[in-house]
């Protein structure tokens, strides 16, 4: 059983409030994924308001197949996609500022060493770790959100943990040597 | 070395512990003549725990509100009346009074039980709920009415989505908010409006100042 269903029931008949406490059940679940896959806060939390958006408009469409949390990490990984690419067009045509070297957004970026090394993955090995392991989604769902067959989203999962472990630079005594 | 390796799903599999006895048995048996194995699973282990332990990132309050109060309205097929323009004053006691009628009719139809009845009660109730959020989220907000939505001067239209339209320009300063139709309202001046929206793209997201 959907823990929300009866609040999805009630945001589709446009119940605002439901919606609200739908957004403070998983609110800190989208920020998370949007914010481990893109690496910086405040892209983030422009892909969360872009997501959320997108499900309350959505919401009438959607009829229960898959669980709504499911179905809400969807939307993210989408809108974190989508803020991805709009970032990088930009950047292309405006060369850096020197005088402007994003200071205020400084502190913006995820600092540590986890987001460094995830930073440095295939996005698609990002977002099927975090699913997996931050979040705690079965291989099935991830397939179903992700629109791959679990087999790939297994060796994703494999891929990312391993790549990830030898960016952090742990568990590995030396060189690597095929399988 | 143990005759052949076993695949990468596998070796997940023997990590997740999602295999059965036997398959568990042979894996681990494998991995005791095999370094490179063993150095997968090993990897395998390290990345797992590196994100498991790292705690979820919150959302900053503020900009929950911020977003919630962008949300836009959204067209309900269903709804049998619609007030066309709701002055934000009233909308508390019409929000209460609402409500006290879509109880009224609910607890009433549980006695009879007309299919109709019950649909509109739920409306009802919902139409209530609706304005009550609206209403109290208009509470501590510096931004404009959406019903001052198209009072404004066009400034140009450019590509969406409006969210992120909005976003741009309260990163410029401009305070702005998602109108019901999709179109963006900015407060300030106009200059400074297409000034911030210089480097976006044509599209289909008006964007008024006022
Ligand atoms: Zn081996």
């Amino acid at each position: 059983m959907d823990p929300d269903e009866l609040l999805v029931r009630r945001a589709q008949r446009g119940e605002r409030f439901a919606f609200e406490q739908l957004v403070e059940r998983h609110e800190h679940r989208l920020y998370t994924l949007a914010a481990r896959t893109l690496g910086s806060r405040e892209d983030a939390a422009d892909a969360v308001q872009e997501a959320l958006v997108r499900a309350w408009l959505a919401l009438p469409k959607f009829r229960g197949d898959a669980r709504f949390s499911t179905w809400l990490y969807r939307i993210v990984v989408n809108a974190a996609h989508d803020v991805r690419a709009k970032r990088r067009e930009p950047a292309a045509e405006e060369p850096p500022d020197p005088a402007d070297p994003r200071d205020r957004f400084a502190e913006q970026e995820l600092s540590g060493e986890l987001q460094r090394a995830l930073n440095g993955l295939d996005e698609s090995y990002r977002v099927a770790v975090v699913l997996y392991d931050v979040l705690g989604c079965s291989y099935a769902e991830i397939a179903e959100l992700t629109g791959v067959p679990e087999g790939t989203v297994k060796s994703r999962i494999f891929r990312g943990r391993g790549e990830l472990a030898e960016r952090l630079g742990t568990a590995v005594e030396e060189t690597e040597s095929k399988t | 070395m143990a005759e052949k390796h076993p695949n990468e799903l596998e070796l997940l599999s023997f990590v997740e512990e999602e295999l059965s006895a036997d398959e568990r048995q042979e894996v681990a048996e494998h991995l005791v003549a095999c370094r490179s194995c063993s150095q997968h699973v090993r990897r395998l282990e390290a990345g797992r725990g590196a994100l498991r332990a790292s705690p979820l990132l919150e959302l900053p309050e503020e900009r929950r509100r911020e977003i919630l109060a962008a949300l836009p309205e959204r067209r309900e097929p269903r709804r049998s009346f619609r007030p066309l323009k709701r002055a934000l004053v009233i909308a508390a006691p019409v929000a209460a009074a609402a409500a006290l009628v879509g109880v009224f009719v609910l607890g009433g139809t549980q006695l009879g039980g007309g299919g109709d009845a019950d649909e509109a009660a739920r409306e009802g109730a919902a139409t209530a709920a609706e304005m009550q959020a609206e209403a109290e989220d208009s509470g501590g907000v510096e931004e404009a009415a959406p019903e001052a939505a198209h009072a404004g001067e066009l400034v140009r239209s450019v590509e969406g989505p409006a969210a992120e339209v909005v976003n741009l320009l309260r990163r410029e300063g401009i305070p702005a908010v998602v109108d019901p139709g999709g179109s963006v309202t900015a407060q300030g001046a106009l200059a400074d409006v297409r000034a911030a929206l210089l480097g976006r793209p044509a599209g289909d997201v008006a964007v008024y100042v006022r």
